[in-house]
């Protein structure tokens, strides 16, 4: 085992490859998913991912607000929309 | 290997000396930028972190059955653990363990099974930018108090979907009204927040706690009448938007079975349960950090020691001690909610409604413009009675460069610069 194989983890790019497959995993998800309460719960995944992003860039103020606006009140108004008409 | 375990040690070496507060021209390894330290200081810190939740909750759900209890004339628990009870939570939770776990047929098993899970991590993540005590925190933030009430409103998301998924119409009523009430709520609540932080002039919980230091004179929440009343609506607006009664609508036993989890059974429906605890800690926290002097006690008796400058021993007692502080003013917040759950009846949905769109924004509000206009006019308040020590209120900048708490676009360019070695 090489120590400079072990010693050069780097946490910085593991989060950032971590939230950028998560995104993009969830992006997926929305286009693939049949059910739109499900789609929905996917968006959130991907929201949320974006802001693990932003909190990794330092923009730590932008992350909040991607939480708050987006996945914390689009999305609830999003699924709030959806139980009231179809399903 | 050898050079491995080397590395390991220096590793670990290194990391205790940065706990000890050493700064990192003292030691040869820097604590963090190293990919071990960097590993074993996150699992620490989500570990206590979680049993700040895991133990909180064993002890506030015991606290809530006997102060239930004697408010209903009776002793609650006796038996399970002495004369006192104190294990009843602990038997509760092995029950729970083995319970079977049940999935409805109806439900979405997939959005079922997710939503305790979303719940409790939105519970967990608050916990990582609440300072415990001076530079006692996962994560220094600077929009600490902002980033809290972000994270508030996506714990809501876990309880809509639980309802949602269940695919029973009890879960579903209880799931809407928790949305229509949550969404409603995060106004007052967010406004009551911008009092404290207009007042220092900072989003950063360690800075608003450190402007309290000194005599309780200089908590914040007597700053003037206008700062006492809007804490008594941010306590009210956080009963509410951690759903417990009298504004607990989402469960409504009476009417909805049990609400948002009626089909919740064994570690699931706990995880709910462990979310719920969580954020009411959270709330009395967020409380107590922005009004109530945060970590420290109505006495300025150790604040003598955490100039940090004489003894690294002494300064970290003071720690302990404001660290026991904060979680005796957070906990005593939660027993008054757990006081006014058993004395208050539910409110109607209506009620509800109306308590918040016609009572506490237009409160909040006039608390918000009145606290300005104290400050606009510079009427005297009972804070300029003792003025903190100016070396305590600028203490926190300082610590925010100790190896622990690092400004995130420094470790940026740590990892690139490990990146080329």
């Amino acid at each position: 085992m090489n120590s400079l194989l072990i010693a050069s983890v780097d946490w910085h790019s593991f989060f950032f490859l971590l939230f950028g497959l998560l995104a993009c995993g969830f992006a997926t998800g929305i286009i693939l998913s049949n059910d739109i309460v499900r789609m929905a719960v996917y968006l959130v995944g991907t929201l949320g991912a974006v802001a693990g992003l932003f909190f990794l860039a330092g923009a730590h103020f932008v992350g909040a607000v991607q939480l708050m606006v987006y996945v914390g009140g689009t999305v609830v108004l999003l699924l709030f929309g959806v139980m009231l008409t179809s399903q | 290997m050898g050079q491995f375990f080397n590395n390991l040690l220096q590793d670990i070496n290194a990391f205790l000396w940065g706990l000890a507060g050493y700064s990192s021209q003292e030691i040869t390894t820097l604590a963090e930028d190293s990919w071990i330290g960097y590993l074993l200081a996150a699992i620490i810190q989500a570990a206590l972190l979680l049993h700040v939740l895991a133990a909180g909750t064993v002890l506030f759900t015991w606290a809530e059955r006997k102060v239930c209890g004697r408010i209903q004339d009776r002793l609650g628990p006796t038996r399970v653990g002495g004369k006192f009870g104190w294990l009843q939570s602990i038997a509760d939770g092995i029950k729970l363990l083995c319970k079977e776990d049940l999935i409805p047929d109806e439900a979405d098993s997939l959005l079922f099974r997710i939503a305790p899970y979303l719940s409790i991590s939105a519970s967990f993540a608050a916990l990582i930018v609440l300072p415990f005590s001076d530079g006692w925190v996962a994560q220094q933030l600077n929009i600490g108090a902002f980033f809290i009430l972000a994270i508030m409103g996506l714990e809501v998301f876990g309880v809509i979907l639980a309802g949602y998924a269940s695919g029973s119409k009890w879960s579903l009523y209880g799931a809407m009204r928790e949305a229509a009430q949550v969404i409603s709520y995060e106004i007052p609540l967010a406004m009551c927040v911008v009092v404290p932080v207009l007042l220092v002039g900072s989003m950063n919980l360690g800075t608003i706690a450190n402007y309290q230091a000194g005599w309780f004179t200089n908590w914040l929440i007597f700053h003037d009448p206008f700062a006492f009343a809007t804490f008594w609506i941010y306590f009210t607006c956080g009963i509410a938007s951690v759903n417990r009664a009298p504004f607990d609508l989402a469960e409504a036993e009476s009417e909805l079975v049990a609400g948002f989890h009626t089909e919740y059974s064994g570690m699931r429906w706990s995880l709910l349960f462990m979310a719920e605890y969580g954020s009411m800690f959270t709330v009395s926290g967020l409380g107590v950090l922005l009004f109530l002097g945060a970590w420290y006690g109505p006495l300025p008796i150790f604040n003598s020691w955490t100039s940090g400058t004489e003894s690294w021993y002494l300064a970290q007692m003071a720690n302990l001690v404001g660290c026991l502080n904060f979680v005796l003013k957070s906990s005593l917040l939660v027993i008054v909610m757990i006081w006014v759950r058993w004395t208050l009846p539910r409110l109607r949905i209506d009620q509800v409604m109306t308590m918040c769109l016609k009572y506490c924004v237009p409160l909040s509000l006039i608390g918000l413009s009145g606290v300005l206009l104290w400050q606009l006019l510079a009427i005297p308040s009972l804070n300029d009675l003792a003025p903190a020590r100016s070396d305590l209120t600028e203490h926190w900048a300082e610590k925010s460069s100790s190896p622990f708490v690092k400004d995130s676009q420094e470790k940026v360019d740590l990892f690139d610069g490990r990146n080329t070695q």
